[in-house]
């Protein structure tokens, strides 16, 4: 064959060659092409064999033209196979898209009860100051709850706090307060002495602001040196840490049998902050707990020299702390045990 | 107890009084700064600004209605009479009345128009003291007094420039409990000391005059001081205007003048005073004494009380006439036809009279101020008050004179006491700075008279109404109180150099398992730790702490667990719809025991004082209903999807939370084993654990945790499936709703958890290496090894594993149980997938020797077989 046959058949072959590569319609099409067109049975292999018969001469123009023409199918072929492959990703793709907006499998959410995310939240912060948290029984002897916290069988004192007795064991109750763990540790440990104690207390009294179950987060400090003056700097320092804000705090002289000084601990209300709204009766104050320095009877009784050291205690309820921190109106809630209700905390919970 | 303003303002000269209106709301204000609660108050002229004293020239009955009377009433001196339909049976010509005019608006937003009432017209209302707000109830409209001006405002005509205070008063300031009281802390307010009010003189006679009346003391210590004055030519005498006003003010009904003016000088000195109607006195003798077991008195408020040996009575010759300092007999009352009265002014032992009140339930005027302490001196000063009150006032003659018992040892009249206030003593318990001549000036703006001692000592004489002040501490209160506690500093406590830290408390641990819990999608409730009778039944066989005072009887017994509050809880949201109820509680349980043994331990609690009751540290879970949360893409066809909780689910929570007991050598055991075993031969394991509801569970499907220790160990807690018989009926769940329900409950204690902690993640870890061995996994690839073995069906896989445990070694790094078939023959088949990693990369041979020592001891003790 003459090269000017050869090359005339490479022209043709090129030519049919790019025009059916064009039209495929698919991958499987396109390399069915690529058998035809470039496989050791197609024309154009068939036309690469014959130019070893070529004048040696004229070989390298026919390898040139070989050569181009194989290129250009190869780089049509590749070409072709991207174009092909991406649209039929896409048409894969497409045929996997889902509704975004449809809901996500629920994972859980920690639900802890208000009183114990308050009771948590107020326990790390008096941690922060050094006071370690203690805590008693539930059931206990009254001379815990009542003798040695200065209030003696039939004190007028005993008559304020309305105690469940024990049945058949009428020496123990169901504690009125939290304050039997500061006898507790007292009579454990030596001074200085720095404790919160947490817990659940009872009372029987049962109305829209009374529950016969209910808690109270108490702390105690005892030390040589310590007035009235740190005790104000601590409730502040606890106010303004567990509401997140600079609100007053300030004291009220009242009487509790276990202290003296005592006094009512008003906080400035936090949802109107100071100017008067429906929570705080338009006092712009709310109260918050009671406080006092620790009497020194109640040191005697535990064995402490009151002439050595000093003290002082606060306590208040966690429930009226998350009623003022959450905005809750309604105790009872608390103890409804309706999870609706417990779930909404799940938001503050760390 | 209530305080009226204007009462208030009758122990100042005029000009305090004026002050004392205007500055009403600041003086108010200032009450709670000197430790004076005021929980509430009201204006009395409030809402009656538009009623007006009216006369009623005629009232006749209403053509169309028998009750309605159709009345003539001037408004004005004058002007004609208006028109008012009155519905009261009380109205008649004559009277004057309070009208409320069209337009005015009554207390309790009460609005007055002009109407017509079954056509008749009535241009406003005639008025009830209800309606007015003078008193909670009353029967027909106001008669006002004749001197009331007509057209005059009922608030200049009844005295209504009033006010009353609530006050809630510390249990310490007894000395507050009378308008006396308060008026000495008003007078700090207004820079003016109170005026005491016109008293009688009275001569003594200690003697005390036999021919008329007597007394005798018998009860001593009970009775430091007794006192009586004896009148006559009593004739049924009201109580004027003014004075019934007062009391009704204070909510007290007029009873007549005599017995008003008791209580008239009870609020106005603070001290209790009862008259007696001598000619009901048996032998004109008054003897203080105790009483005999089993004596009765009908008391003023027609209840007979039976007396006990422990009550002082006022008696005559005969019986008890009064419970001494609580409350008169009914018998010896003053009544219209009295004549000679007896007035009792005494001083009583508080703590007698709170034990009485207490024991027979009544609460009156008198015992409140009794319990609490009052003034000696008031003795004396509230009869002399009274003796002038009843001969102006009832035109009463004294007899004789004013008898005076006293037992002048008796710690109640030590008298006058001197007490010294250290300044610096003030500084270090106060925080605050204080000079000397300021302190003695506060004191002597309340009628405390103080001086200085020395340079930095103040010297207080403390008048006798103040029982308040006995030590040094008092008067730093009471300084500090008057100084104002704004004045006090604030100051933060110096950091401490070391903390004692404790490793971690028990309550740290609670509520790391709180959290735990939670984060499994666990919500945590607070139900009453109360249970009620019935409830009881069903949770334990074993005797339960009671309460002697329970509020109802739902509230009778205190839980012995967690699980039973939980249950119902869970079934409440189950009932109301919810397809699932996923709750935890962790608390206190409570238990009876032996008196004999051991006390509740809590970290620092002695225990000899709570002999009786065993109370400890409760982590109770239930799940009930679907385990899996419906959604939109689960596969229809997928049983799975609908499965209810099962044991497994409860079980794969406490491995959580407790890593893997096999590590501890504790156990989960079938409640069945347990409960037959220990009935043959450990009958105390069954015993500790009463607290668990063994009859609510599925006997074949739950499992008690034994913990390890003597006599087979002990049971600490259990889980399981929900005997399906008693869903329905313990729960009260609506029938027809069958669903799955597991509970499991683990008693916490110190002990417990220690183990615990050291064993949660590896068997690694131990006291000196607190966090185990941690291994480089990576570097050293981990083998994989399945084995499908066949057993009898009896074999319990925790001995399984067990032997697979301690045959293949160190080089396990876990084992999981993949797969479970039941067979025919009573056999089953197990799978298991060992992972093994060796310090280095196993070698085939290594390999296949641990599989071969777990196989061959797998034959070896329970005659398994390996499947093809």
């Amino acid at each position: 064959m003459s090269l000017a046959t050869l090359l005339e058949k490479l022209e043709e072959v090129s030519t049919k060659a790019l025009a059916e590569i064009s039209t495929a319609k698919n991958v499987k099409e396109l390399e069915d092409f690529r058998v035809r067109y470039l496989g050791k049975k197609s024309e154009l292999s068939e036309i690469f064999a014959q130019f070893g018969k070529l004048s040696a001469d004229d070989r390298p123009k026919a390898g040139q033209k070989g050569n181009e023409v194989r290129q250009k199918i190869t780089e049509l072929l590749a070409s072709k196979q991207e174009l092909l492959s991406s649209g039929e990703w896409e048409d894969r793709l497409k045929g996997e898209k889902i509704d975004v907006t449809l809901p996500g499998r629920s994972c859980p959410s920690p639900s802890l009860h208000p009183v114990t995310l308050v009771r948590q939240e107020l326990s790390k912060i008096f941690e922060s100051c050094g006071f370690l948290v203690e805590i008693g029984p539930e059931v206990e002897h009254e001379f815990y709850n009542f003798d040695a916290l200065n209030i003696p069988p039939n004190h007028p004192a005993r008559a304020l706090q309305d105690t469940f007795y024990i049945k058949d064991q009428k020496d123990l109750v169901l504690r009125t307060h939290t304050s039997p763990v500061q006898i507790r540790t007292m009579l454990s440990e030596k001074p200085p002495i720095r404790m919160i104690c947490p817990g659940r207390v009872y009372r029987a009294d049962y109305d829209a602001t009374h529950s016969p179950m209910f808690h109270q987060i108490e702390g105690l400090l005892v030390d040589r040196q310590v007035s009235m003056a740190e005790l104000k700097g601590i409730l502040s320092y606890m106010v303004r840490e567990f509401f997140g804000a600079e609100l007053r705090v300030r004291l009220r002289p009242s009487f509790f049998p276990f202290t003296e000084p005592s006094a009512e601990v008003d906080m400035e209300c936090r949802f109107c902050r100071g100017a008067g709204c429906k929570t705080c009766k338009g006092s712009g104050w709310v109260e918050i707990g009671g406080c006092g320095m620790v009497d020194p009877e109640v040191f005697k009784a535990v064995d402490i020299n009151p002439e050595e050291f000093r003290g002082f205690a606060f306590g208040m309820g966690l429930e009226r702390m998350a009623m003022l921190k959450f905005g809750i109106s309604d105790l009872r809630a608390f103890y409804e045990s309706d999870q609706r209700f417990i779930e909404q905390f799940a938001r503050w919970s760390r | 107890m209530k305080i009226s303003l204007k009462w208030l303002a009758d122990f100042f000269d005029p000009s305090q009084t004026k002050k004392l209106g205007d500055q009403a709301d600041k003086i108010r204000g200032e009450l709670p700064f000197l430790g004076l609660e005021v929980s509430s108050y009201r204006k009395l002229s409030q809402g009656l600004e538009g009623v007006v004293v009216g006369f009623v020239e005629k009232a006749e009955k209403h053509p169309d209605a028998d009750r309605l009377r159709v009345c003539q009433v001037v408004l004005r001196e004058g002007d004609a009479p208006v028109q008012i339909v009155c519905g009261a049976p009380n109205v008649a010509a004559g009277q004057k009345v309070a009208v409320a005019v069209p337009g005015c608006v009554l207390p309790g937003d009460f609005k007055i128009q002009k109407s017509k009432i079954r056509g008749a017209e009535s241009n406003g209302m005639i008025c009830s003291e209800s309606e007015l707000a003078l008193r909670d109830e009353s029967e027909g409209i106001m008669v006002l007094p004749q001197s009331a001006p007509v057209g005059s405002s009922v608030v200049t005509a009844l005295g209504l420039n009033d006010e009353v205070w609530e006050l809630e008063l510390t249990p310490d300031r007894s000395d507050c409990l009378s308008h006396l009281g308060v008026s000495r802390e008003i007078g700090r307010l207004l820079g003016a000391q109170p005026i005491l009010p016109k008293i009688e003189t009275l001569e003594v006679n200690s003697k005390n005059e036999v021919s008329l009346m007597s007394v005798e003391v018998q009860a001593t210590d009970a009775c430091p001081a007794y006192a009586g004055i004896l009148f006559e030519g009593m004739e049924n005498c009201k109580s004027p205007d003014w004075l019934a006003r007062r009391l009704e003010i204070l909510g007290h009904r007029s009873h007549g003048a005599v017995v008003d003016i008791t209580n008239f000088v009870l609020h106005e000195l603070g001290h209790p005073l009862h008259a007696f109607d001598a000619d009901k006195i048996s032998g004109s003798k008054i003897i203080v004494r105790y009483a005999r077991a089993g004596e009765k008195l009908v008391t003023l408020d027609e209840v007979e009380i039976s007396l006990t040996s422990e009550d002082l009575v006022i008696a005559d010759l005969e019986k008890p006439v009064a419970l001494a300092g609580v409350m008169g007999g009914l018998h010896s009352a003053v009544d219209e036809k009295t004549k000679r009265v007896f007035l009792e002014s005494a001083l009583f032992d508080p703590k007698v009279i709170r034990l009485a009140a207490q024991r027979h339930k009544i609460h009156s005027d008198a015992s409140h101020r009794y319990e609490r302490g009052v003034d000696p001196e008031g003795v004396r000063r509230s009869a002399a008050r009274a003796a002038l009150l009843f001969k102006e006032l009832c035109g009463l003659k004294r007899r004789g004179a004013f008898v005076q018992v006293e037992n002048k040892k008796h710690p109640l009249l030590r008298g006058a006491s001197t007490l010294n206030l250290d300044l610096r003593a003030f500084q270090e318990v106060v925080g605050l700075e204080i000079a000397s001549d300021e302190v003695i000036r506060e004191f002597s703006k309340v009628g405390i008279p103080a001086g200085l001692k020395s340079p930095n000592v103040v010297r207080v004489e403390v008048p006798s109404h103040r029982l308040d002040l006995t030590r040094e501490i008092d008067l730093v209160e009471e300084a500090a109180r008057l100084v104002g506690y704004a004045r006090i500093p604030e100051r933060f406590p110096p950091m401490l150099q070391s903390t004692t830290s404790k490793t971690q408390t028990l309550s740290e641990r609670c509520d790391q398992i709180r959290n735990i819990l939670a984060a499994r999608g666990l919500c945590e409730m607070m139900p009453y730790s109360f249970i009620s009778d019935k409830e009881r039944q069903e949770v334990s066989s074993h005797p339960l702490v009671a309460l002697d005072n329970p509020l109802t009887a739902h509230w009778a017994y205190m839980r012995p667990s967690v699980s039973f509050g939980l249950l119902k809880v869970a079934a409440d949201h189950v009932g109301l719809g919810q397809l699932r109820a996923e709750f935890f509680d962790v608390g206190h349980c409570f238990s009876k025991i032996d008196k004999t043994s051991e006390g509740p331990k809590t970290e620092n609690a002695p225990a000899e004082k709570l002999r009786g009751v065993r109370e400890s540290l409760h982590c109770g879970f239930t799940l009930m209903g679907r385990a899996l949360e419906e959604h939109w893409s689960y596969d229809k066809k997928n049983l799975e999807r609908k499965r209810g909780y099962d044991f497994f689910d409860a079980k794969g929570i406490l491995e959580k939370l407790f890593g893997e007991l096999s590590a501890l050598d504790g156990r989960w055991s079938s409640t069945q084993f347990v409960e037959l075993a220990s009935a043959r031969s450990q009958p105390e394991m069954m015993k500790q654990a009463s607290w668990i509801p063994v009859d609510l569970l599925h006997p074949f499907r739950s499992a008690f945790l034994i913990w390890p220790g003597k006599g087979g160990g002990q049971i600490r807690g259990f889980v399981g499936e929900l005997h399906p018989q008693k869903r329905r009926e313990t729960l009260n769940l609506p029938k027809g709703l069958e669903l799955s329900a597991v509970v499991a409950e683990i008693q916490i204690s110190p002990d417990l958890l220690e183990e615990m902690n050291l064993h949660r993640f590896s068997s690694t870890v131990t006291k000196a290496n607190p966090y185990g061995k941690i291994t480089l996994s990576r570097r050293v690839p981990i083998v994989e090894r399945d084995l499908s073995l066949i057993f009898s069906k009896d074999v319990v896989a925790s001995e399984i594993e067990k032997s697979i445990r301690k045959a293949a070694g160190a080089e396990l790094f876990d084992l999981q149980c993949l797969d479970l078939f039941v067979l025919e023959n009573e056999k089953k088949s197990l799978a298991y997938r060992l992972l093994l990693q060796g310090a280095e990369t196993l070698s085939d041979d290594s390999i296949q020797a641990v599989v071969n020592r777990v196989v061959d001891d797998l034959r070896k003790r329970f005659n398994a077989e390996l499947r093809a």
